[in-house]
């Protein structure tokens, strides 16, 4: 892979996860953290409150990241970084990171 | 430490440059002292080059090495006799070495501190006026002598565009320098070097001034200028009369030649005019331009009455026509009386009209019982129109804001209330079954002691925040 694409995958990665991060964490880190103890899908809580037309938009611009090649896992980590109150969350439990990511894989196919 | 004649022979070894530092090498100098040896050199023509680009002998400076000329340096260089010195003032004043051993050899022939001898010795040389100069007032120097009066004008005088005559006089001054042209019809012709009346600048200049004077004074001979005459005048008078048009009043003009020269005068309708033409040119006829533009010539000392214009007359009244409550009205108002014409709708008062003539289905207009066509006022119809118009556009745009909102509430209040309402309710199970509420279900870590959740999920190992420590699940279920 060129030094370009690795690049611009990088700042792709960096802006969705700062997007994201802009979208949920209004919630409050605590109920985030709630929802990842009781094994409630944070990202699936979040789908099922937007409407269609955001659902629509998502999905577009997630499949458009797979399309440039910047990973689901690529995106959490960066969103890892920037904010690290969501590090317990992410780190602590591989399962739920892995749940979280299938659900989204699987939004995408819907 | 190397000589400069060794900073020479070293580069005459060399076919292309060669740097300061190389050279220094090779002629056994430092580099500061060959960098003055080489300006010393460049000087005199013999190397050429620079401190960047490297440094190369001229054929100058091989020649004057293959003639095994040794340039003079130091006092033991010089010589310490007048011939040696003379030759060495004369190598420095930039004299070309054949010139230098001819001069000095006449010199040498008469006494060399004779500085009139010594001058006519370089002129009858032809050494060139300016390095002759520098010769002159080096030697001088160094014999502690002033300028002989008889020479001070050739030795101080101006340097540039000097020339001799067979006796080694300076015949030409730097006055001369650049006046090369004269004016012939009006162009200025190059005739030589100092054999002109002007410079090129200067001719232009005087042609300008000359093209700018005839324009307004006329040249006699009509060269080139654009001269003013009576007739001139007269049709331009006739334009402007032309461009006021029927309404205005012509006016009648005469010409005076006075002392300062010819003086248009206007004359004012019904009033004598007194041709007096003392300042005047005998020979020339007087002439005067009524109001109709004819030219005719006048006798001195007549009354002229001129007559009033007898173009149309102003017109005498003013008639309006306007659109009112009881139709189309016409109204006469005398000329110059001030008319304002009152708009009831600007007024606040009553409604305006529009008029529209009403036409049939034939493309005919309708006419009313007296056989005037009939107006239809559109105003309270576009008025209508209008309001209908904002309408809609306020109402779409409260439409537009409307789905604006919805999509907003739709969108990011409605997911982070759903996240919110989905932590309440895990908080209401965990509480349920028996935690204490805001108190993590959690499994304290062996290693730093740090507490944290255990996911509701399966999983077969979990992290460590703190320490990155694995535990299996049966080792948290075990806990």
């Amino acid at each position: 892979m060129s030094f370009m694409a690795r690049s611009a995958q990088h700042f792709m990665a960096e802006k969705a996860a700062r997007q994201y991060l802009e979208e949920i964490m209004p919630a409050g880190i605590e109920n985030l953290k709630t929802l990842a103890e009781s094994g409630r899908s944070i990202f699936a809580t979040y789908i099922s409150g937007c409407s269609e037309e955001k659902k629509r938009q998502m999905r577009e611009e997630l499949a458009a990241l797979l399309k440039f090649g910047v990973t689901i896992d690529m995106v959490l980590e960066k969103a890892v970084r920037q904010q690290p109150e969501i590090k317990p969350i992410m780190e602590s439990m591989p399962e739920y990171r892995k749940t979280e990511i299938e659900r989204i894989m699987a939004f995408l196919k819907e | 430490m190397g000589t400069i004649n060794d900073a020479l022979k070293a580069l005459a070894g060399e076919q292309e440059l060669i740097s300061t530092a190389d050279l220094a090498k090779k002629s056994g100098s430092t580099e500061d002292t060959l960098r003055k040896q080489l300006s010393t050199l460049k000087t005199r023509g013999y190397v050429d080059g620079n401190s960047k680009e490297g440094w190369i002998i001229t054929p100058a400076g091989r020649e004057s090495l293959e003639r095994q000329e040794k340039i003079p340096v130091t006092a033991k260089d010089v010589g310490a006799d007048t011939e040696s010195k003379l030759k060495y003032y004369g190598q420095l004043a930039t004299v070309t070495p054949d010139i230098i051993l001819a001069t000095v050899e006449l010199i040498m022939s008469g006494d060399p501190e004779d500085l009139e001898h010594v001058w006519r010795c370089m002129s009858e040389m032809d050494v060139p006026i300016q390095a002759r100069r520098r010769w002159f007032n080096l030697w001088r120097n160094y014999l502690k002598q002033g300028i002989p009066p008889q020479l001070k004008d050739k030795v101080t005088g101006p340097t540039e565009g000097a020339a001799e005559d067979e006796a080694g006089e300076v015949t030409a001054t730097a006055k001369d320098k650049g006046r090369d042209y004269i004016i012939v019809d009006d162009l200025p012709v190059f005739v030589g070097p100092g054999a002109g009346d002007y410079t090129l600048k200067d001719a232009k200049d005087l042609l300008q001034i000359r093209a700018i004077r005839s324009r307004f004074v006329g040249t006699p001979g009509g060269g080139g200028g654009q001269a003013w005459n009576i007739k001139d005048l007269s049709d331009l008078i006739d334009k402007i009369n032309e461009k006021r048009g029927d309404g205005a009043a012509a006016k009648v003009y005469a010409f005076e030649e006075t002392e300062q020269g010819t003086v248009l005068k206007e004359v004012t309708p019904g009033t004598p005019l007194n041709l007096n033409r003392s300042g005047g040119k005998k020979d020339q006829p007087m002439l005067i331009i009524d109001a109709d533009g004819v030219v005719q010539e006048m006798k001195p000392g007549l009354h002229v009455g001129a007559k009033p214009a007898s173009g149309n007359p102003p017109p005498q009244k003013i008639t309006l026509v306007r659109q009112t409550d009881k139709g189309m009205v016409k109204e006469e108002y005398p000329a110059g009386e001030v008319i304002i014409l009152n708009n009831p709708a600007l007024a606040g008062g009553g409604q305006s009209m529009l008029p529209f003539p009403v036409f049939d289905s034939e493309g005919k207009p309708v006419l009313d019982s007296s056989g005037r066509p009939v107006y239809a006022n559109l105003e309270p119809t576009l008025r209508w129109l209008s309001f209908q118009g904002e309408q809609k556009r306020a109402d779409e745009r409260q439409s537009m804001l409307g789905g604006l909102v919805k999509t907003v509430r739709e969108n990011i209040p409605d997911a982070i209330a759903a996240i919110k309402a989905a932590a309440d309710e895990a908080r209401k199970e965990t509480k349920g079954t028996g935690a204490l509420a805001g108190q993590p279900q959690g499994y304290k870590c062996g290693n730093c002691g740090t507490i944290f959740a255990i996911p509701n999920v399966d999983f077969e190992k979990v992290i460590c925040p703190t320490c990155k420590r694995e535990y299996t699940k049966a080792e948290v279920q075990a806990a």
